[in-house]
């Protein structure tokens, strides 16, 4: 028997690298690191560019790419074969399919997990500048969970809808990312809010007055949480999607007329 | 081996309100066996319930002895050659038949060797390091049914292999599928014209809306089909001189010249058309790019056998 795990998450290395979503993605990430980089030469003092670092990491921009990103590569993860109608080679092979699926999954985990953590790596250093380089090294902690949550979201999307794109848009946009930050319960219901927790927990130094007084008004209820309460939240909801997902895509069959 | 290779009893197959395949029983020995049946017969299906693509909604599927679906090593003593078309992107022919013989459980270096031994063998040493999806039709067919063999199964699934395919390719591919099943490969090959099989398989099975309808030898089946006209498309850059050698063969009783690169032409003994078409083609030096059977032969002749007039 072939070591499935390993092969399907090189076949999916190999041909995610070649679409034009990988293009895109890495524009749009290029696109946010100059910004940043732009704003930190712009910005006065230390502490204003501290804040632009906590501005990337709360305020938004680190949040929405990570989930944008983590749709297209999780929906390719669980979809592309099928889509692409070469599911067919693979599924007939004495391939493992929850394997075949988990391969594909860590291999997508680990391109997002790459570029968010280059990315947060550039803009941590263009903003709050080297003598914050633990924090910034201790902020790819939550990245790389929040990569693998959304990964596993995005790829369960993609097995239980058609349109896993539009629809994985919609629960970011209008599901996880304004209800992160509204201070009503419902936040508890998101991803992004333990996921802030947790940033606020392992790299923010929130007894720093100035800190205090940039996010003295915002979502606030955050930091009330504990990171290890956010990481077991985290950790079981990955677990549970990637279980869902896992024998979702083991138990569909492929259609052979939908592939020709 | 002797016994069955294929198994199904009183399979069920739907997709969703639609019945693909209805209460199906099916035993396949070894051998080369014909599934023949026009578009929307079950075909697909049964060969998707064969490879393990998919799980039968109620009734069993047995192949060498295991089930399909849930075996996953069973699914490595079956080889399976795809209808569709699509490979991934930019693939080779090399790396698409070495890629597939690793994930069939092949060594790295060796699924590399067999591969190139494979091409090679089959006509497309020249070929191998180009783009799959820049191949002819025959060239696709033939790097798929590599890819297919590259761990040496058992059972060699095969859907529609010949579709399109250029006359010299159908040859080397026939040639090929008896080549293998004299090694003691068992192969199921489905087509929705009999005729361009017949010249290679030893039993064959006629399925039309998902039922059995008849099987038997060739002989007993080309019994009840060849009453009727069968007509084959042809594309050449010489529709002309096409036409003109269509009409010296026995059994042709029409040609039509359809477009400046396509020829229909009707006979009544496809049998000797299929078999007689590659040496026209070469001794008159013409090219024939493609060669289509349309699925209104079948769908006429099933239509007839399904009202009883087969007897």
């Amino acid at each position: 028997m072939p070591a499935t795990a390993p092969l399907m998450a090189r076949l999916y290395l190999d041909t995610v690298v070649r679409t034009k979503r990988t293009l895109i993605v890495g524009l749009v990430l290029v696109l946010v690191a100059l910004l940043f980089a732009v704003a930190g030469i712009l910005a006065q003092g230390p502490k204003e560019r501290l804040g632009l670092y906590y501005l990337f990491l709360f305020g938004g921009p680190a949040g929405i790419v990570l989930q944008f990103c983590a749709l297209f590569f999780g929906a390719a993860a669980a979809a592309d074969e099928v889509e692409n109608g070469t599911a067919v080679y693979l599924l007939s092979r004495p391939l493992s399919r929850p394997l075949t699926f988990l391969g594909r999954l860590a291999a997508a985990w680990g391109v997002l997990a790459v570029l968010m953590s280059v990315l947060n790596l550039l803009v941590g250093l263009f903003t709050g500048g080297p003598t914050h380089l633990h924090r910034i090294l201790l902020a790819e902690i939550p990245i790389l969970v929040g990569c693998g949550v959304y990964v596993a979201l995005f790829s369960l999307l993609a097995l239980l809808v058609r349109n896993a794109l539009a629809v994985g848009a919609v629960v970011s946009l209008l599901w996880d990312f304004p209800l992160s930050s509204v201070p009503i319960d419902l936040h508890l219901l998101t991803l992004r809010y333990p996921l802030l927790c947790l940033v606020r927990g392992v790299a923010m130094d929130y007894e720093d007055p100035d800190y205090q007084a940039l996010w003295s008004s915002g979502m606030y209820r955050v930091f009330e949480q504990s990171p290890w309460t956010s990481f077991v939240v985290l950790l079981l909801a990955f677990a549970a999607m990637t279980v869902v997902a896992t024998r979702l895509s083991a138990r569909r069959p492929v259609n052979l007329r939908q592939t020709q | 081996m002797t016994g069955s290779v294929i198994e199904l009893t009183r399979a069920v197959k739907r997709y969703g309100p639609v019945l693909a395949l209805n209460d199906l029983t099916l035993d396949v020995g070894p051998g080369i066996t014909g599934l023949v049946g026009p578009n929307a017969a079950g075909k697909s299906t049964i060969i998707g319930l064969v490879t393990g693509l998919m799980p039968p909604t109620a009734g069993k599927v047995r192949v060498l002895g295991g089930d399909p679906w849930d075996d996953t090593p069973l699914r490595g003593r079956i080889g399976y050659c795809p209808d569709s078309e699509r490979v991934w992107p930019g693939m080779t022919g090399r790396q698409l038949v070495t890629r597939l013989g690793i994930y069939s459980g092949i060594e790295p270096a060796e699924a590399a060797r067999r591969a190139e031994d494979a091409l090679s063998e089959i006509g497309l040493a020249a070929a191998m390091d180009k783009p799959v999806t820049q191949y002819s039709k025959g060239m696709r067919q033939k790097a798929k049914l590599c890819q297919a063999v590259l761990h040496r199964p058992e059972l060699l699934v095969l859907d529609e292999p010949l579709n399109g395919v250029d006359p010299l390719s159908r040859v080397e591919i026939l040639k090929r599928l008896r080549d293998m099943a004299g090694q003691g490969m068992s192969i199921l090959v489905s087509s929705h014209v009999l005729h361009e099989l017949e010249t290679a398989i030893d039993r064959v099975v006629l399925i039309h809306r998902g039922r059995l309808l008849a099987e038997g030898t060739v002989e007993e089946i080309r019994d009840l089909l060849d009453e009727h006209p069968h007509s084959v498309r042809l594309e050449s850059p010489e529709p002309r001189k096409l036409a003109s050698a269509l009409l010296q063969l026995d059994g042709v009783v029409g040609v039509q010249i359809v477009d400046d690169r396509t020829v229909d032409a009707t006979t009544r003994d496809p049998g000797q058309f299929y078999g007689t078409l590659p040496d026209i083609v070469t001794g008159s030096g013409l090219t024939v790019e493609a060669l289509w059977s349309p699925d209104s032969n079948l769908e006429a002749v099933f239509r007839y056998l399904v009202k009883g007039g087969g007897g």
